[in-house]
């Protein structure tokens, strides 16, 4: 149905327009440290990105396999704290701690996944909070996570001989990384898999009926998102240079769940629109910041109302809702 | 038609990175900030993207909670260190310079105050004052010492924040381990307590303060209970019927005034006779308003002397007064705080930072609140702190010397 | 022993509380499967409306005794059912078939809505408010344990209005319509009963006893503040999940076994690990009975 729409205008103008695009973007981004002098921009952008990275990963399982998370920001903390516990209190080697980070985060989507998947949606939705809930509890009150201050003192490392510690180089390490995994997460949503998910995501029965294992994909999904987030978390804390319990709360969750919303879910540009808007929005309306939250509130419902697939939906996903 | 939808989307992505260069340009230092729900806040400040002059003002950054649940405090702040800027500007100002503030909002968070630190780091700013909440300025002192910015400290005093000793960052509150010996020894010497009970809120400065009390009870008094309640909570009847089972002579509070004033409601009610004394974080009259003027009647509170306490104070709070309307705990502290960088800029005969930040560590002057100088650590040397009652519905100084 | 009474006092009125609010979302979730995330903010409401009513009655004599408390409550209780109602019409009535997650969605975009109006409302605003009336800590003693009227009061309450709910429900035929609509929307349609009225009588109903508990809460605690309703929200979901979402007399249930939980829970970990026993209750229940300890009374739907 909608699905033809590229097609209808001739293949070459809308793949040219698209490559176009993309390059222009791209070009964009890699001038902006050198075009700006304002540190301020650069952090803007630099926020933008993680919140890009984050919204890829929790696209995975809301978008892609229909899951609503509501405890993302669980798998962003053990992240941060796998990599500042690491490297500051055990003196392990960045790389280490980094992939230890991803796979920490992975294994807790793991027992978590397992209890909840087979969950119908809006109890998954509740269980997701309440793991988010504890984990952060729980990191508020051990030892070993620092307690209420959490860890603090992270040094970032050197790639390459530049120092990550430099706006600049991680401006480009988070560029980089958001690149490689639009990449990555395009292709996955047009691979076998990501149309197993749109399956599941549409018509659990029917897609039981057809022999699709549901938990098998829905707990490959869950892996996937958290295992980004971990990822996304152990440079927040690089970036941060602290960890502690306040940066992953409820509200934390809700605002990667709002970029993935808003953008579009299971829409990769979408997600990206969507995590650098919850970035940018706040800033335009710093004049009446106060406000801020309740204009979130509003513009979900009035999204939900209005345009519930999103400011840039997929094409494929036109015809659910 | 199709391809119009394509360029759309693309124009709607270029027109949202345009948006971030022009907000960072265009825009003027703003001193809002959202985020008064718990670490929501995700945004940096914004600021001028134009460099300071080379002649003309001096620019001292401050990062203080000017939204959120501590605005109060940080206004307040703000408000001295403009009035102290005035004074010392219209008396020349500093090597033929004026004073200028460039406030930036940290809301008590970590993640907005280190961007808010990065952000005023990256101006020209040539000492900083910054610091109520010590969680949330914890993140932010490696950020200063990197950049070689001297910073001065006018309310936080967790003791993790000299932990790393850095040169730049100077203390003027006394710390939580004076704060914690205030009152260990208060509670023991004045209220002949036996058993006391230490409750904390599981927040970095709370339980800092509760583990460094438990520290200077050891061998003096049992310490009966070390229980947490978590904010933002109404109820703490399970953890006061617990207590009250373990009958203590006096309670300690650490955390702060709205569950404190729920605490000593709660606890009179459930037929707690023990003694209550509250830390300085519940230093607030909504504190008796909250626990109800009877049940408040005899509570304690160990604070750092006010605006009202010190010898300057007669003619100061006057002045303050005028201007501002009532100062609150830590008015006179940022007050000293900004004549100690303008001390210090003046000995340094410059606005280089280094030479800024180790002038501010040799300080050596006299403020409102007494002598100020700092140890090698960073700390306030011969800090103290001192206890108010309530007495009649209104806090009244009963102990003001060390000790 | 008297401890152990204590704490069961203490239980039995936190308790109260949750079970006046889970009454709410089990009542929604009946009738049209949706976990209304902004429910707890209509108890932070309620509190609201009644602190207001108060101040504004203060100024009559008769503000800060029982009738003035009743007729703030019963304000309190009116505006916010109005409210419940108008959220209901606006928000969730046009999103009735969408798939399950936009509901979802909308509701907690309401939730951060209503919590934010509270907050930049000036009257309100976002500092802790004190409720000008409360309920004081006389009582008498029995086996050693200091049992207030303020305990009996709030427990009390909680009863008639359950009791009252229970009744209206069961035996009324405004009830068995609502009953109705919850066990089989399209027959009862079917039967001339018009849902959407019915639906938005749920969310009155559910919306009165959260005011009502807001506005004891006020009284009891002597302290609102407009993000109350968050945490307590979410407890009351596993209130209600915890005896058998759908299931009245099993929100009452799970609302004082939850009580119990955590009071005892804090009395033997600690108060830092409280709301890891609620949420842990939770997670327990969804994966080895997810229907609930009575059971859930819904027609069954993924």
């Amino acid at each position: 149905m909608n699905t033809g729409n590229l097609r209808s205008a001739g293949p070459g103008l809308g793949r040219l327009a698209r490559t176009g695009g993309v390059v222009l973007l791209l070009a964009a981004a890699v001038a902006l440290p050198f075009v700006s002098s304002s540190p301020y921009v650069l952090d803007v952008a630099i926020l933008m990105l993680f919140y890009m990275c984050l919204a890829l990963g929790l696209n995975v399982v809301v978008g892609y396999a229909g899951l609503l998370d509501l405890g993302y920001a669980a798998y962003f903390a053990v992240g941060a704290y796998t990599l500042g516990i690491l490297t500051k209190t055990f003196h392990v080697n960045f790389w280490l701690a980094l992939v230890a980070s991803g796979l920490f985060a992975m294994l807790l989507g793991a027992f978590i996944g397992m209890t909840v998947l087979r969950l119908r949606s809006d109890y998954l939705t509740m269980v997701t909070l309440g793991f988010g809930e504890i984990i952060r509890i729980t990191a508020n009150n051990l030892k070993i996570t620092g307690g209420p201050t959490g860890i603090f003192g992270i040094m970032a490392p050197k790639v390459f001989g530049l120092s990550l510690g430099q706006p600049r180089n991680i401006y480009f390490v988070m560029l980089i990384l958001v690149v490689l995994t639009t990449i990555a997460m395009a292709r996955l949503g047009n691979s076998r898999v990501g149309r197993a998910w749109a399956c599941l995501r549409e018509d659990q029965d029917a897609a039981e009926a057809m022999g699709i294992n549901t938990l098998g994909y829905k707990l490959l999904a869950y892996l996937t998102g958290t295992f980004w987030g971990g990822l996304t978390g152990a440079f927040f804390a690089v970036k941060m240079t602290a960890v502690s319990p306040n940066s992953f709360s409820f509200m934390q969750s809700v605002t990667v769940l709002m970029a993935v919303v808003m953008g579009g879910m299971g829409s990769v540009p979408g997600v990206i629109l969507g995590g650098a808007l919850v970035i940018l929005l706040p800033e335009l309306l710093r004049d009446i910041a106060d406000w801020r939250y309740l204009v979130f509130g509003l513009a979900l419902v009035l999204l939900m109302l209005f345009r519930p697939v999103g400011l840039w939906p997929a094409r494929r996903g036109q015809e659910e809702v | 038609m199709v391809s119009f939808r394509n360029l759309r989307r693309l124009s709607s992505l270029l027109l949202a990175l345009a948006l971030v260069v022009l907000a960072g340009c265009g825009s003027a230092p703003s001193q809002q900030q959202p985020a008064t729900q718990s670490g929501g806040g995700t945004q940096s400040e914004s600021g001028s993207s134009t460099p300071a002059p080379a002649e003309g003002d001096i620019l001292i950054g401050a990062v203080l909670p000017i939204t959120g649940g501590s605005a109060k405090m940080g206004q307040d702040m703000q408000n001295s260190i403009q009035m102290a800027f005035d004074e010392i500007n219209a008396q020349g100002g500093v090597l033929g310079r004026k004073l200028k503030l460039e406030v930036h909002d940290d809301a008590c968070d970590p993640q907005t105050a280190v961007a808010a630190a990065n952000k005023v780091v990256s101006l020209d700013v040539v000492a900083v004052i910054s610091g109520y909440c010590s969680g949330a300025f914890l993140p932010t002192e490696p950020i200063y010492h990197n950049a070689g910015i001297g910073v001065v400290v006018p309310a936080a005093n967790a003791v993790s924040l000299t932990e790393m000793a850095y040169e730049e960052i100077n203390l003027i509150n006394a710390t939580n381990r004076d704060q914690a010996r205030t009152a260990a020894d208060y509670i023991v010497n004045q209220w002949n307590a036996q058993k006391v009970a230490l409750i904390h809120d599981n927040s970095a400065f709370a339980l800092e303060l509760a583990e460094l009390t438990r520290e200077f009870l050891q061998g003096r008094a049992e310490v009966v209970a070390f229980e947490a309640i978590t904010p933002g909570e109404k109820d703490f009847s399970a953890v006061l019927t617990s207590l009250k089972g373990k009958e203590p002579d006096a309670i300690y509070f650490t955390g702060y005034y709205a569950e404190g004033g729920l605490i000593i409601n709660q606890a009179r009610g459930l037929g707690i006779t023990a003694r209550i004394m509250v830390g300085d974080g519940a230093n607030d009259p909504t504190l008796v308003e909250i626990a109800g003027a009877e049940n408040a009647e005899g509570v304690a509170i160990t604070t750092s002397p006010g605006a009202f306490d010190f010898t300057g104070s007669n003619e100061w709070v006057p002045r303050y007064r005028e201007r501002y309307g009532e100062p609150g705990p830590y008015s006179v502290h940022a007050y000293d705080a900004a004549y100690v960088v303008a001390e210090a800029i003046k000995q340094a005969g410059s606005t280089d930072r280094a030479a800024v930040a180790e002038a501010i560590r040799n300080i050596n002057i006299e403020g409102i609140s007494g002598p100020i100088s700092f140890n090698e650590v960073g700390n306030r040397k011969d800090g103290y702190f001192i206890v108010l009652e309530v007495k009649n519905g209104e806090f009244t100084v009963v102990q003001r010397a060390p000790r | 022993m008297s401890q152990v009474l204590e704490q069961l006092l203490n239980a039995l009125v936190i308790g109260s509380f949750y079970a006046l609010v889970a009454l709410g979302y089990s009542m929604v979730y009946g009738i049209i499967r949706l976990i209304n995330f902004a429910h707890g903010d209509l108890y932070m409401l309620g509190a609201f409306f009644g602190y207001s009513a108060l101040l504004l009655l203060g100024r009559f004599s008769f503000g800060a005794g029982v009738t003035g408390v009743l007729l703030a409550m019963l304000i309190a209780m009116g505006m916010t059912g109005g409210l419940g109602v108008l959220v209901e019409r606006v928000a969730y009535r046009p999103l009735r078939e969408a798939p399950r997650i936009i509901p979802l969605i909308t509701a907690l975009g309401m939730s951060l809505f209503l919590e934010n109006a509270v907050m930049v409302f000036k009257p309100w605003g976002a500092s802790f408010r004190v409720y000008p009336v409360t309920l004081g800590r006389a009582g008498f003693e029995l086996f050693g344990v200091h049992i207030g009227y303020a305990h009996l009061a709030i427990f009390a309450m909680a009863l008639c209005l359950m009791v009252g709910l229970h009744f209206f429900v069961e035996r009324s035929t405004l009830g068995k319509a609502m009953r109705a609509v919850a066990f089989d929307r399209e027959a009862a349609q079917l039967m001339g009963i018009n849902a959407n009225r019915m639906i938005s009588m749920g969310f009155f109903l559910g919306s009165i006893m959260a005011a009502a508990a807001g506005v004891m809460a006020g009284l009891y605690y002597g302290q609102i503040n407009f993000l109350m309703g968050f945490l307590v929200g979410l407890k009351a979901f596993t209130a209600s999940v915890l005896g058998g979402i759908g299931n009245l007399p099993g929100a009452m249930l799970g609302g004082m076994l939850l009580g119990v939980l955590e009071v005892f829970g804090t009395s033997a970990v600690g108060g830092q690990w409280k709301d890891v026993f609620a949420f842990g209750a939770l997670i327990l229940i969804l994966v080895f009975k997810p229907t609930g300890l009575l059971g859930e009374r819904t027609a069954g739907r993924m």
